[in-house]
């Protein structure tokens, strides 16, 4: 058994998420029973396949992740889900897919030979799940690199705005066609920017999926997995808990996961092999990088 | 060199004005100086403090942004990017040299390109605080500062950034900013002084234009004045000085008008003694101590038909050659037309000596005022003959009198002359025409006689021819009458006086003529006038002589009778206020029933009535005699006679005195009409001395 737990993120800002996961390893250190280890420690990864690499070495034990990355910790590190994560006030989230309502694009069939922003290349609800909405529609993606890229007639061609706002100011400045969110920044979106609204629409939905689930190394016990499911579980039963949770990722809740999440997850893995590619591609070229 | 008042007192407060700027220039150039040089002081030092907090802040705010970059680099030891932002730090101006060290005191990066040092464990006793307090520590050495960042993601410290700069370009940035500082004051002394030296000249003319201003301010009055002065000293008066101010220079113009006023009213100019003397009807001429003609008025130009031009420096002599040859002199005796001193014995320029004093050559003066005088020569004329230049006299009435200016010891004269000419012509017209009147006059009296000698004679035959005795007495006394007035008459024309008689000798003549006419029966008749009364008018003689002859002719033929022989005196004379007639004799005397009031006689009450006429009162004094009643009725009228209250009684004579005042006998008109009073119509004989 290892002495101390990694609490794991996938993040590039260590200034901001670092006291974040710090604040869920100090709580479970000190809110942690029935297992051994007694020091937690938070780990930040700078993307999905160092996370990986993380649970495969167990420096990271515990990490909260949304489904289409949790889905890549579960086929490449051996990584299982814990728990199901309520964040941001919901249990389930969607991606939703907008136009400016002077683009002349309907659906997204429409969106063939267009330019389409995504917000980063981990992102589940901006990235990953509407790329798999697109590809079961039947188009083909391409990754722009770059707004000056040359289209694509025949494919969907991408690139990433890295925050939601910039994902918003390409469709409205006509730099890209069209944009994708969750419907949770979505509806900030509309509720912070009343032009979203009148000068944009949304074109498709995808289907409701799980918010975010809690996975464990394949390295950990199985009394660690209790405790930590039991601690976990327990955290919004307290203040101190409920103050963790909300400084850790704005967390309600841990729910179990039972039978009724199964088709979910298996549908999210569906959709997870349907971009699985897409999802690798960018670690592989920053690993070689570095 | 004669500076005017206004450029005297411009270039006064110039002076002063500029040394005053010249020394408050120097003292705040100096002052201005010091002030820089403190400036500078103060600036370098605050420079220093500011440049050193500011290098100390740059040193402080670079490593805190380098340990900012860093918090994902040092958390992923991501070595690369670590060395790539120590590199970017590195090219700072001053930074020697950047470390980062991990969390646990491990170098990570040593700042160098081969990073010789990484994985070396530091313990340096100045970064132990830094790991404790996770804190930023600052060493500030002279040489260099050194500042320690701790790298911290939340609470969590990461590790630490050191980074070293040096004071060298900091003090070097002093230096050139304490440079440009110093240029910058040098810059601002230069240009003070150059105000300084703009703002004294601005001052300096300033001053010199106020101070022209205001001298002139000063002057122009002054001048005004002074043209003012010289005005009123040509005799100018009337005209203001026209300054109105309120200062003292506007109290020194008021003064000097009111004192022209002043002058105005109490002197006279010389335009308005010039206008004067070239007004005056008199010819006026002006000499100098010798006596040499400065001037002549209008009239005596005119006069002497020359102009002044040719009279001009004449000596006086030329023109009044008598006054200046004959000396002719005051009456006090001084000699006048003096050459140096008027009144004094003239000294003409051509004198020979023939100057007399007056009463030696007869001239004489009358006297009219001191000083002055119309001179007379010794014929009596009060007259000169002025000399025309362009020939010809001219009578003249002249009058000198010294002209004395104020300390002159030597006066000229002034000549005050004026032609007598119509003035002579017209005496003599007056002579002439007087003389006529005085023939005339004679001529009348004469006629008048010769008229009363017929009127006389014409009685004298009719008495002659008459066979009464009374009849015939009333004929000679009237003839007797009329004889006495022709005697006025006579003697009237025949002496130098027509208006006055001499009483002497009319009653002399007149006692001769009555003895003549009626004999002097025994007596004498002595006469005596006073010589005060010698003289009487002819309207008071003629009664006085009716009245000497109704008495004398009444005292001749009555109070001597029969063989008796005495006196009769006939007295004029003055007593006091009055004067008396008396009349007396030593004869028979009155009558004692002689009453004077009531005697009916013509020839007393003839008396009565011209005594009365000359206001006088009439006394009869007379006693009588033995002889009185016997006689021819004279004698015993003069004894029996009652004489009243002035009718006594006396042993011898009988006297009548008419007293009148003096007024009425020596120059007073008698009452007009009384001599010609009609005789009483009940003539009578005049023999009062006749027993009634």
């Amino acid at each position: 058994m290892p002495d101390t737990i990694g609490v794991g993120r996938v993040a590039r800002d260590v200034r901001t998420c670092l006291p974040q996961v710090q604040a869920m390893a100090e709580y479970l250190s000190a809110n942690l029973t029935g297992t051994e280890a007694r020091r937690c420690r938070p780990v930040l990864a700078r993307d999905n396949a160092e996370m990986v690499d993380y649970l495969r070495q167990g420096i990271v034990d515990v990490v909260s992740e949304a489904p289409m990355s949790a889905m890549r910790f579960i086929e490449e590190a051996d990584a299982e889900i814990l728990l199901r994560e309520r964040r941001d006030g919901v249990a389930e989230y969607r991606s939703v897919v907008f136009v400016r309502k002077d683009s002349g694009i309907g659906s997204l069939n429409d969106l063939r030979g267009k330019r389409i922003a995504f917000q980063e290349r981990t992102s589940t609800g901006a990235f990953l799940l509407p790329l798999a909405m697109i590809k079961t529609a039947g188009l083909r993606t391409v990754e722009l690199h770059g707004i000056h890229a040359p289209r694509e007639p025949a494919a969907v061609g991408y690139f990433f705005g890295r925050s939601e706002l910039s994902v918003a100011d390409a469709v409205r400045d006509g730099i890209a066609d069209a944009g994708a969110l969750n419907d949770v920044e979505w509806a900030n979106l509309q509720t912070s920017d009343p032009l979203v609204e009148a000068t944009m629409q949304v074109i498709a939905r995808s289907e409701r999926i799980p918010r975010s689930f809690v996975l464990v190394g394949p390295k950990v016990s199985p009394d660690l997995k209790r405790a930590l499911k039991t601690t976990l579980l327990a955290m919004d039963r307290t203040a101190e808990g409920r103050a963790a949770l909300q400084l850790y990722n704005k967390v309600e809740r841990y729910d179990e996961i039972d039978a009724s999440l199964e088709p979910a997850i298996r549908r999210i893995r569906e959709l997870y092999h349907l971009v699985r590619e897409e999802a690798g591609r960018d670690d592989a070229r920053e690993r070689e990088a570095r | 060199m004669r500076l005017r008042l206004a450029a005297r007192y411009a270039l006064t407060i110039a002076a002063l004005v500029f040394v005053t700027a010249f020394v408050l220039s120097t003292a705040l150039y100096q002052q201005q100086r010091r002030f820089s040089i403190e400036l500078e002081g103060a600036a370098t030092a605050t420079l220093s403090n500011a440049l050193q907090q500011q290098a100390m802040e740059q040193g402080v705010a670079l490593a805190r942004s380098l340990a900012d970059e860093m918090i994902d680099a040092i958390y992923h030891q991501d070595l690369t990017t670590i060395a790539e932002d120590v590199a970017d730090t590195r090219v700072y101006p001053g930074v020697i040299s950047v470390r980062v060290l991990d969390h646990r005191g491990r170098i990570v990066s040593d700042g160098t390109p081969a990073n010789e040092h990484a994985g070396q464990q530091t313990d340096e006793p100045w970064l132990r605080p830094v790991f404790e307090a996770h804190r930023p520590r600052i060493d500030d050495r002279p040489d260099l500062l050194k500042v320690a960042m701790p790298v911290m993601a939340g609470s969590v410290m990461l590790g630490i950034v050191t980074v070293e700069t040096s004071w060298s370009p900091m003090v070097a940035h002093i230096d050139a900013e304490r440079a440009k500082l110093v240029a910058i004051l040098r810059r601002g002394e230069n240009g003070f002084f150059t105000v300084c030296v703009v703002l004294s000249m601005m001052l300096l003319i300033g001053a010199m234009l106020a101070a022209a201003a205001v001298g002139k301010g000063l002057a122009e009055p002054i001048q005004i004045l002074a043209r003012r002065a010289r005005q009123i000293g040509r005799g100018k008066r009337d005209v203001p000085s026209g300054i109105h101010r309120g200062d003292e220079v506007g109290d020194l113009a008021r003064a000097f008008d009111e004192m022209a006023t002043a002058l105005r009213q109490t002197t006279v100019s010389k335009d308005y003694v010039d206008n004067i003397l070239q007004s005056m009807a008199e010819m006026l001429i002006v000499t100098d101590a010798s006596q040499r003609i400065v001037t002549a008025n209008r009239a005596c130009l005119a006069e002497l038909q020359c102009t002044e031009d040719l009279l001009r420096g004449l000596p006086i002599s030329t023109l009044l050659p008598e006054i200046a040859f004959r000396g002719v002199t005051r009456a006090d005796g001084a000699p006048a037309g003096d050459g140096a001193k008027p009144g004094n014995r003239a000294n003409p320029p051509h004198d020979d000596g023939a100057s007399a004093a007056a009463g030696n050559d007869g001239a004489s003066e009358t006297k009219n005022g001191e000083g002055n005088g119309i001179f007379s020569d010794d014929t009596g004329a009060t007259w000169f003959s002025l000399t025309r230049p362009g020939g010809g006299t001219l009578p003249v009435q002249v009058s000198v009198a010294p002209l004395r200016e104020r300390g002159d010891d030597s006066p000229g004269s002034v000549y005050v002359m004026q032609n007598v000419a119509a003035h002579l012509a017209a005496r003599e017209q007056s002579l002439r025409s007087l003389q006529e009147k005085e023939i005339l006059l004679k001529e009348i009296h004469h006629r008048v006689k010769n008229n009363l000698q017929i009127i006389s004679s014409m009685l004298s035959l009719q008495a002659n021819r008459s066979i009464d005795d009374v009849a015939r007495n009333i004929f000679l006394e009237s003839e007797n009458r009329i004889r006495a007035m022709a005697l006025i008459h006579e003697q009237l024309y025949r002496s130098g006086d027509l208006a006055r008689v001499d009483m002497r000798l009319y009653v002399q003549n007149l006692s001769t003529q009555i003895v003549r006419s009626i004999g002097n029966h025994g007596c004498v008749v002595e006469v005596e006038v006073d010589s005060s009364l010698r003289e009487v008018p002819v309207d008071v003689a003629i009664p006085l002589g009716l009245i000497v002859n109704e008495l004398l002719s009444n005292a001749v033929r009555h109070a001597f009778p029969a063989s008796r022989t005495g006196k009769v005196h006939v007295r004029l004379r003055a007593r006091g206020q009055q004067h008396e007639l008396e009349v007396s004799d030593d004869g028979v005397g009155l009558s004692p029933a002689f009453n004077a009031d009531s005697l009916p006689t013509l020839g007393l009450k003839l008396v009565r009535a011209l005594v009365e006429q000359l206001r006088g009162t009439l006394e009869i004094v007379g006693t009588a005699t033995a002889e009185s009643g016997t006689g021819n009725g004279t004698g015993s009228a003069h004894a029996g006679g009652n004489g009243g209250a002035n009718s006594t009684a006396v042993a011898a004579g009988a006297t009548f005195r008419a007293l009148f005042p003096a007024s009425a006998v020596t120059g007073a008109t008698a009452a007009s009409g009384t001599t010609d009073r009609a005789a009483p119509a009940d003539a009578s004989p005049t023999d009062w001395r006749t027993p009634s």
